[in-house]
């Protein structure tokens, strides 16, 4: 009983000499805040950037099937005409000219978003199926579209593929 | 007790207090109107990837399932476009009521394809015939927002009607 009143006189004196923050300690504090809620607004501009990034990625993508669907048109049109003349591994571009899509060597931007395609060559191997080296196959060919473009600095580019078959025969 | 002198806040140390709370309160201050356009620009283009995504899947996919275009019924190549289009005794159109994309099948209306908040400028169907197929390019711009958190976006697709082969 004594000793624990004695030991609160004790620390009434030494609360007594307590001076509260020195300035030192509120700058340290200040600094340790700042750099918290730093590192918190960096995550939230990350995700902020993400979030605004969305629309871009959804127009590409519509861009992406656009073109495959355009290359499926000109096969429909005449895959030995408009498929087969394409030299494996070039960049062509797709253009909108007299109410159809055609394949061009210039190339195209649509609102800076730029479209390119390559066609690779097939080939078969005994059991018919594609292979790395074996028959060529003249009827079958790889498409692989690509959609590039720049925002905030970065370039993204997709890219989606496809084999494309003469199945009309034309 | 011990006397000691008065450790008390001097002058100089009472402004540097304030000015250190000054600056304080004008970085969060700053934060606040940050964050609240921030939150605003992500509403809009929530309500933007929104209705494009809804709208275009909707079309592309409606016209992939289609056999022919009804040109008698159909807007082609100019703004505001409308899409007929029909698969067997099926039919579904695409069009424009106020700024919204409206989708109906077999004449019975399904609803708008965009939201309420977003806005529809430009809608444009073109007709493409291979003589072994058909398709249909859609050309969309959709904005939302206004003033300074206004967005836009010009979207492009093209399906071929699968029926049509």
């Amino acid at each position: 009983m004594k000793k624990s009143r004695l030991k609160f006189l004790h620390s009434k004196f030494r609360i007594s000499y307590s001076s509260g923050f020195s300035m030192v300690e509120m700058v340290v504090g200040l600094g340790i805040l700042a750099v918290a809620f730093s590192a918190l607004f960096g995550t939230y501009r990350a995700y902020l950037k993400a979030a605004l990034k969305t629309t871009d990625t959804l127009k590409a993508a519509y861009l992406l099937e656009e073109g495959l669907e355009s290359v499926r048109l000109l096969r429909d049109t005449g895959f030995t005409a408009n498929i087969a003349p394409l030299a494996s591994g070039t960049s062509y571009y797709l253009a909108w000219s007299g109410g159809t899509w055609k394949s061009t060597t210039s190339a195209q931007t649509i609102d800076g978003f730029s479209r390119s395609f390559r066609i690779a060559s097939i080939y078969r191997d005994a059991s018919q199926d594609i292979a790395s080296s074996g028959t060529l196959d003249n009827n079958t060919k790889k498409v692989d579209m690509m959609v590039a473009w720049t925002g905030r600095g970065a370039t993204t580019t997709e890219t989606i593929s496809t084999y494309l078959s003469n199945i009309l025969n034309n | 007790m011990k006397a000691t002198p008065s450790k008390g806040i001097s002058l100089i140390e009472l402004v540097i207090y304030v000015a250190i709370l000054a600056v304080a309160v004008i970085a969060i201050t700053r934060v606040l109107i940050v964050m609240t356009r921030s939150y605003t620009s992500i509403v809009v283009a929530r309500d933007l990837n929104h209705s494009a995504l809804v709208g275009f899947e909707t079309m592309v996919r409606e016209i992939r399932g289609s056999a022919s275009v009804t040109a008698g019924s159909s807007t082609l190549g100019a703004h505001p476009g409308r899409l007929t289009t029909a698969a067997g005794a099926t039919t579904t159109e695409f069009y424009m009521a106020g700024t919204q994309l409206m989708f109906r099948k077999n004449g019975v209306v399904q609803g708008p394809l965009t939201l309420s908040t977003a806005r529809v400028t430009n809608l444009v169907f073109r007709q493409v015939s291979t003589g072994s197929s058909e398709a249909i390019k859609i050309e969309m711009t959709l904005a939302a927002g206004t003033s300074t958190a206004a967005r836009s976006v010009n979207l492009y697709s093209t399906a071929i009607l699968r029926g049509s082969y």
